[in-house]
């Protein structure tokens, strides 16, 4: 509780953060937030056309769903899930001035970080689905709610996670180098450009393994669908997960009161 | 006992303590790692600090002196609260405001508004509490509508003047500053000045770190002295710089002047010194109880009256005696656009035989910072069977 209560009392220095994070990503260019958007979409694009126009893939999840909508709702999710991750195992080291010079719990530094990425790709989530719902993408809005809990476990995962990289990365600078691979890995093992369902089932133990099946299959299922089916396996991943959040914090904070002499 | 209960100390460290580990290598770093996870202590370690033990009360300000490395900053870092010590207690009250370094917190792709709004919050201030003093800031930075550019266009000066006025927007109880005095230009360098005189003068109190001791007896009445992590002395700062100076005056080790630098970096410099009309190089002999004087000009680089400062020490490095233009109110003559002479005479010189430094220093018109130094040797001959150092205005009288 007590880091509770000191983590509200430094609410608008997590503020700050976020909006410095938000703000400096895209200052000093022309496009602005717009690049935010740009990324991802280029992906889906390229997507589209290898998988759709040269492979020709199709299967029958996809029903009366185009197959850019189907890669849409999951690649928004994964992209912040992977740049969050990414961005804030750097948070420690790319603000040594402030960590050894100022005192602050420096745990902020990476929620702020992860905070900021999921904030710019929620928004360009809801700016794509919007998009493509208005071209006429059937979506089902009464998903919405399955939608909102997959993301907030998304947050809860990566923050954890980012945790203990953004730690470790203070000691060893290998954990940079091993995360680009890894999160490669991750992005083809994971349900995002097909259903868990083309999966042999000789492997399909293997995949649910990985809590990401879990969180991007319900958030696709609910705006698909309006399948809802994954509310109570939803709660306990943001339980779990607050849980696994509080449990890297208490780690971050064993190494980070020697941040300042390893940074 | 007095009626008023005693306050209870801003800063209080008892036996505090801080270790780190040495980690040279790829596999010391894993060890630590594992070390610092499992919380056991570390198989190599190095300690920076071993129990320390001091207490700060409110408007008694304390100056930390010691050699590079000695400990004085990671003890000024342990009560900022960026660094945690590994022993000993330590208890704060009151809001700190650490100047370990101006504009620590400023990222230099952001302006100088919005490094503003960081720098506030992390002092703890909510947005709106800085939208308050944003006023105050920028008039106290001064740096124009330079504000609304990024900081990376700034000069170190002008990042400086705002780092500044950022840190002492709150009037904090504590402020900790690690040299930061001799900062920015001469005119901010007045401000800064002014605005810690009013500070310490009503009832602020002021934790420095610095290498001049003048500066220590000057604004701090405790001095507290590490040498090697450990606190060699700690009490009266007179006291305690004294018994600095003469061990490091034993360990001696000749500072060479270069003039021609204090004047192209455009600061006060004593720019010769006579002793009876010698150069002060090359020393001078007086006989007990003759007249000496001891002339000097000094560089102002802007003009203004410098304050010249003249000290008697003996070989040793104990002071003896020592007094400033400023303090006695005298103004030097001018003799040039930037060039000052003074003439400081002695008398009845009443030192007893022995050998003696004369030191002559040039500092700024307010007489706070020190900027050059002469040394001339005084060797004073006679017969005498007196104790001591000086011969004081006596008499015997007749009952």
């Amino acid at each position: 509780m007590n880091i509770l209560t000191e983590l509200w009392q430094q609410r608008w220095l997590f503020l700050t953060f976020v909006r410095r994070e938000v703000t400096s990503r895209y200052s000093g260019t022309i496009a602005g937030g717009l690049w935010a958007l740009g990324q991802p979409v280029l992906l889906l694009m390229i997507y589209g056309f290898v998988f759709r126009k040269v492979f020709k893939v199709g299967f029958p999840e996809l029903g009366e769903h185009s197959f850019v909508a189907f890669v849409a709702c999951a690649l928004w999710p994964w992209m912040a899930f992977q740049e969050g991750v990414q961005r804030a195992t750097h948070a420690v080291v790319g603000n040594s001035g402030l960590v050894k010079k100022v005192h602050f719990p420096h745990e902020l530094l990476v929620f702020a970080s992860i905070g900021a990425t999921f904030f710019i790709h929620f928004v360009g989530f809801m700016v794509v689905i919007c998009a493509l719902a208005i071209a006429g993408e059937p979506f089902r809005f009464s998903g919405l709610p399955v939608v909102l809990m997959g993301w907030l476990a998304l947050l809860l995962l990566a923050s954890a996670i980012a945790l203990v990289t953004a730690s470790f990365q203070v000691f060893l600078k290998d954990i940079d180098h091993m995360l680009g691979p890894a999160l490669m890995i991750m992005f083809y093992v994971t349900p995002i450009l097909y259903p868990t369902t083309q999966v042999p089932e000789s492997v399909r133990w293997i995949v649910a393994f990985n809590p990401l099946v879990h969180l991007l299959e319900p958030i696709r299922a609910g705006l698909m669908h309006g399948n809802l089916a994954a509310f109570g396996q939803l709660s306990l991943f943001i339980i779990g997960g607050a849980g696994a959040v509080f449990a890297a914090v208490l780690l971050f904070r064993r190494l980070s009161d020697y941040f300042e002499d390893f940074i | 006992m007095s009626g008023n209960p005693v306050e209870a100390p801003l800063i209080s460290l008892s036996g505090i303590g801080k270790s780190y580990p040495i980690a040279n290598s790829a596999a010391g770093r894993i060890r630590t790692l594992y070390s610092l996870l499992r919380r056991q202590p570390f198989a190599e370690r190095y300690d920076a600090l071993t129990d320390i033990s001091l207490e700060v009360r409110r408007g008694e300000s304390l100056g930390l002196i010691g050699m590079n490395g000695a400990g004085k900053s990671t003890l000024l870092k342990i009560i900022a609260g960026v660094v945690k010590p590994t022993a000993g207690a330590l208890q704060l009250r009151g809001r700190i405001s650490a100047l370990l370094e101006l504009g620590a917190g400023f990222h230099p792709e952001y302006t100088g508004r919005q490094n503003v709004f960081l720098a506030t919050a992390l002092m703890g201030l909510s947005e709106r509490e800085t939208r308050e003093r944003l006023d105050d800031i920028l008039a106290f930075a001064d740096i124009g509508e330079h504000v609304d550019q990024p900081i990376k266009h700034y000069s170190s000066g002008m990042i400086v003047r705002l780092g500044f006025a950022v840190a002492t927007t709150v009037s904090p109880d504590i402020l900790i500053t690690d040299e930061v005095l001799a900062v920015g230009d001469e005119s901010f360098q007045r401000k800064c000045i002014a605005w810690m005189e009013n500070y310490l003068s009503s009832g602020g109190t002021l934790l420095l770190c610095a290498h001049s001791m003048f500066h220590i007896q000057k604004l701090c009445q405790k001095a507290a002295w590490i040498h090697d992590g450990r606190l060699q002395a700690y009490g009266d700062s007179h006291r305690v710089t004294r018994e600095y100076l003469a061990w490091h005056d034993s360990k001696s080790t000749p500072k060479a002047q270069d003039h021609a630098m204090a004047i192209s970096s455009g600061t006060y410099a004593l720019l010769s010194m006579s002793l009876n009309g010698f150069p002060s190089q090359e020393g001078v002999t007086v006989p007990v109880g003759a007249s000496l004087r001891i002339g000097g000009r000094v560089f102002s680089p802007d003009g203004r009256v410098p304050t010249a400062l003249v000290g008697f020490v003996r070989k040793d490095g104990m002071p003896i005696y020592g007094v400033s233009s400023e303090m006695d109110g005298h103004v030097l003559a001018r003799v040039g656009a930037q060039e000052y002479e003074f003439e400081f005479e002695v008398p009845e010189l009443s030192l007893l035989p022995g050998e003696y430094r004369v030191k002559g220093h040039a500092l700024d018109p307010e007489g706070y910072r020190l900027f050059d130094e002469l040394i001339g040797e005084l060797t004073v001959i006679g017969e005498s069977r007196e104790l001591g150092v000086c011969r004081l205005p006596h008499r015997w009288n007749a009952i």
